[in-house]
């Protein structure tokens, strides 16, 4: 991998880099929309790559189960296999076997699954995890972490912290002796929950493996949560790697991680929202099933660069369709990555001219404006010198703020 | 705002001179800028969308020219939203509200979805029952006309009296269809005395049922030179007919009228018999259409025996929501033994099958496919959106002509197991660009000229391939009907509502996981009045 901070923020800890990776180069930070099943749902891969998106996730869990290791081999990998010509990123799949399934126990091998209906058990290893991220062939490979919901406490959060390193050495060594140091990129995962000084311990741990990884992710935590770990991880991760907030997707989020030195994310949120009927824009986001949209004629955002905007479908026409044609989850899961991208690369411009306070700024007044900041951005945005109440009028309220659109009968 | 004309051209061929008004014909039909040849098609839409497809991916199917849209969804509010499109310069309110150029695009709109078979409530003679998400809504001429005044699609189809209540239907009951039809033509050519109101493309859907002399009364009553005040009604028209822009021809209830009377009558009526019986004293110069047409032998036939032009690519669609990928060409390929018409890209056979939709065609053979699943283009790098200024989607990039490697059988066969909704956008483009070559294919023999070349090949398609019919004699069923099962499978396994079906599994496995327990431990303990748990 070649990565390369270009610059650098002088206010905040945010950066625009570029990372040259096997399948091309993607600029940084950005946002990755995530093809869990070796397809952005609904739309085909020339489609994607038009919107100006040159990164994506896949799924491990999923492409393992279907269409399997063996296809994939045969395909050559999922590049080949899915049409995606440009970078990717698959997880270690240790995720999904635990929030996707009640019968997975994670012992020192490995998760172990155990099938309900006949006993049999799979487990999945740190080095069958990287055996299987090697068959898919990912530019960017992650290590299989012992993951624990963000809000558990007590022992057993030290305990998944310790097994992240432990793992993260048999991945390496099977990546490396697997030959595929110089084609994908393992990325190392900190871990160790909501207590500093278990992150602390884990970055102690992690950073000594510094030249065996090209990058770090932060795990663990997602969205809306103080963003104080985010901080602390990101203060400590070396400047010349990548780093990567995992389930990060909501803009306010995505800005704030930016701010504090984050360069990739990835979130199923604005694919999945927008087959819901949501449209994201910079003002909040929009629910299109509501009957208020049934005679607006204009566009979702006629500033918007993407083909649905751009084209000039309607509100009203989004209305009559969505929910009951795949037609319109494909119209606004198209507007809703270039929403993404569009926030990511209005961020870069603004690093680049040197004015990225003031894009946090007239982002969160237009976004928050009409109802208050939440407090953990102005927290976690004050922490690196940016005060979104100085000089304004919106007031700061509590909770987690995330922006919904109410039927106007309710 | 009246629609321009349309210009319907038929390249005059000599060969076809006997029985001419029923032979086959190349013809263009030319509405504003857009050219159609003819034997072409029209896709079907669904609430105003070509199914499956956004606009940029409608873009990548060069075939799609005519659209088609059943204006019955839009009856959930009243006005119907399409009627409050504010205008856009020139362009039909319709067009603009579904994004379709008008220059680009030919455009039509009937009340009613001419798939749906579904029984409705009886018309009357005021009123035709249309469906909408909010049930049956009744719609008179005069709201037809103003929706469509209103709207100004290329081509409007006048309101028809076609029954979907249970046939056979009664003499009176084709007697009151044809009037019905013939009224409501009339009310639509009606000239106001604003003349800029007069709708100048109207196609009209012959009715009749199953009955050719019925058909051919109807006919009869388009032609008859009107009197009076009926006559100062669609003046300068002297008959219907004159109005008339081009002809109809339904193949659902078609299909449903002839059940109704199969063995009622002597001679059992065809759908080519009956299609001649309204054609037979009509100008054979204008434009005809049949919707709903059940696959390339059915157009083949009705090509052939009655002269058709246009067809909707509802079977290719269809298709493409179950799983089936069309593999055909016209003229068909020199090959040994019968093949299907299409791929069940369900089959496990296709797990590892890493050719593209259109059989094994090689790069120098003809009839490569050149859908956007077959032969995908990426976008030219000009046209890629950039975000920011550090952006650079041609650096690091081949910059080829060539289209990208097909989307593979094999991938095609993974998104349909698992539920991915992209199977259905390339298996959509996919399939309405072998429709398109399928009538360029018929059009470039039709167009040598000579009959007997034209109709071998038409008897050689029907030899090459088997059509997808219910078909009692064959052993297998066809590619469409195991598609159809497997879709059924995978939708009730990972489709809406597969959470709460695989709930209740769970809960009902535990029950009866439960029930043994209770049921053994009883027994052990010889419990008192232990009753048999089943």
């Amino acid at each position: 991998m070649e990565f390369q901070v270009i610059h650098k923020c002088s206010t905040t800890r945010a950066r625009v880099s570029r990372m040259v990776l096997a399948h091309g180069e993607t600029v940084l930070p950005t946002f990755m929309p995530v093809a869990t099943q070796a397809a952005i749902k609904g739309l085909t891969p020339e489609q994607v790559e038009s919107l100006g998106i040159s990164l994506i996730l896949n799924n491990t869990y999923h492409l393992n189960l279907r269409p399997g290791v063996d296809v994939l081999k045969v395909a050559g990998g999922a590049h080949l296999f899915e049409g995606w010509r440009h970078n990717m990123l698959t997880d270690s799949g240790g995720f999904q076997l635990v929030s996707l399934s009640k019968f997975t126990t994670i012992t020192e091998e490995g998760a172990v699954f155990s099938s309900p209906f006949n006993g049999d058990t799979t487990i999945l290893t740190p080095e069958e995890s990287i055996s299987i991220q090697h068959a898919i062939g990912a530019d960017i490979i992650m290590q299989l972490d012992d993951v624990v919901p963000s809000l558990l406490q007590g022992p057993r959060v030290e305990e998944a912290m310790k097994r992240s390193i432990r793992w993260l050495d048999r991945c390496i060594q099977q990546h490396e002796s697997a030959g595929r140091k110089d084609a994908q990129n393992l990325f190392a995962i900190v871990q160790g929950g909501l207590d500093p000084n278990l992150r602390d311990k884990c970055l102690d741990g992690m950073l000594e493996r510094k030249d065996r990884v090209s990058g770090y992710a932060i795990g663990g935590l997602s969205g809306g949560e103080e963003k104080g770990r985010i901080k602390q991880c990101a203060d400590r991760l070396p400047e010349d790697r990548p780093r990567y907030a995992m389930g990060i997707g909501f803009a306010e989020d995505l800005l704030v991680c930016v701010a504090l030195g984050i360069d990739m994310a990835d979130c199923v949120f604005p694919t999945r929202t927008a087959r819901f009927g949501v449209a994201l824009t910079h003002t909040g986001p929009i629910n299109l099933k509501l009957g208020k949209h049934a005679k607006d004629f204009d566009p979702i955002d006629s500033t918007c660069p993407c083909p649905t905007c751009k084209d000039g479908t309607s509100r009203a026409l989004l209305h009559h369709t969505v929910t009951h044609e795949t037609t319109a989850a494909h119209a606004l899961t198209i507007h809703n990555i270039v929403f993404q991208a569009q926030v990511m690369g209005r961020a870069r411009e603004a690093i680049i001219a040197g004015t990225f306070p003031d894009y946090l700024r007239s982002f969160f007044a237009g976004y928050f404006g009409d109802r208050g900041y939440p407090e953990w951005c102005v927290a976690a945005l004050r922490s690196v010198n940016v005060d979104l109440l100085e000089n304004s009028k919106t007031p700061m309220v509590p909770g987690g703020g995330a922006k919904w659109e109410y039927s106007d009968a309710a | 705002m009246s629609s321009p004309s349309l210009l319907f051209e038929i390249s005059s061929s000599e060969a076809y001179t006997n029985d001419s008004r029923f032979a086959p014909r190349v013809a263009k039909l030319l509405i504003r800028k857009v050219t159609i040849d003819t034997p072409g098609l029209l896709a079907c839409t669904s609430r105003g969308v070509v199914p499956h497809l956004s606009r940029d991916n409608v873009i990548r199917t060069k075939g799609i020219r005519w659209i088609h849209v059943p204006f019955e969804t839009f009856l959930e509010h009243k006005p119907p939203v399409p009627t409050l499109q504010p205008q856009h310069g020139q362009s039909p309110k319709i067009n603009s509200f579904l994004r379709f150029p008008a220059d680009e695009y030919v455009l039509s709109m009937s009340l009613r979805d001419h798939a749906d078979r579904r029984e409705m409530p009886a018309n009357t003679n005021v009123y035709v029952t249309a469906n909408c998400i909010r049930g049956v809504k009744k719609v008179t001429p005069s709201d037809w006309r103003s929706y469509m005044i209103s709207c100004n699609p290329d081509i409007i189809f006048s309101l028809s009296d076609i029954p979907f209540t249970t046939p056979p239907y009664s003499q009176k009951r084709l007697t009151k269809s044809i009037e019905r039809s013939a009224l409501w033509l009339a009310h639509m050519l009606h000239s106001e005395p604003d003349s800029t109101s007069i709708p100048s493309n109207v196609f009209v859907q012959m009715v009749g049922g199953a009955s050719a002399p019925a058909r051919s009364t109807f006919a009869e009553s388009l032609l008859e030179v009107l009197h009076g005040k009926e006559a100062d009604a669609i003046q300068p028209r002297k008959c219907l007919d004159e109005g008339v822009a081009g002809y109809v021809f339904d193949m659902v209830p078609l299909r449903l009228a002839i059940e109704g009377v199969q063995g009622l009558s002597p001679n059992n009526p065809t759908i080519v018999s009956l299609i001649q019986a309204s054609l037979l004293i009509l100008p054979p110069n204008k434009p005809r259409l049949v919707t709903s047409a059940r696959g390339p032998h059915e157009m083949l036939l009705l090509i052939r025996e009655v002269g058709i032009d246009l067809f909707d690519t509802y079977w290719a669609q269809r298709a493409a929501n179950i799983g089936v990928a069309l593999d055909f060409s016209f003229p068909a390929p020199i090959v040994t033994g019968k093949r299907d018409l299409g791929h069940n890209l369900y089959d496990t056979k296709y797990t590892r099958d890493f050719t593209s939709m259109m059989g094994n065609h090689d790069k120098d053979s003809p009839g490569i496919c050149l859908c956007a699943a077959c032969s995908p283009y990426s976008t030219p790098s000009p046209e890629i959106i950039r975000h920011s200024s550090m952006d650079e989607p041609d650096k690091h990039r081949d910059s080829s002509d060539s289209p990208n490697p097909p989307y593979t059988k094999a991938f095609l066969h993974h998104l349909l197991h698992t539920h991915e909704m992209s199977a259905h956008s390339l298996l959509a483009m996919h399939n309405i660009t072998v429709m398109d070559a399928f009538f360029a294919g018929i059009r470039g023999l039709i167009s040598h000229n000579n009959v007997s070349i034209f109709e071998a090949e038409i008897l050689r398609f029907f030899d090459t391939y088997m059509e997808d019919i219910n078909d009692m004699s064959r052993m297998e069923p066809s590619v469409f009907e195991r598609a159809e099962k497997a879709w059924g499978e995978v939708e009730l396994l990972r489709g809406k509502g597969r959470i709460a079906r695989e709930t209740e599994r769970v809960k009902a496995e535990s029950a009866a996981a439960a029930n043994e327990v209770l049921k053994k431990e009883m027994e052990e303990k010889g419990a008192e009045g232990a009753v048999n748990v089943p």
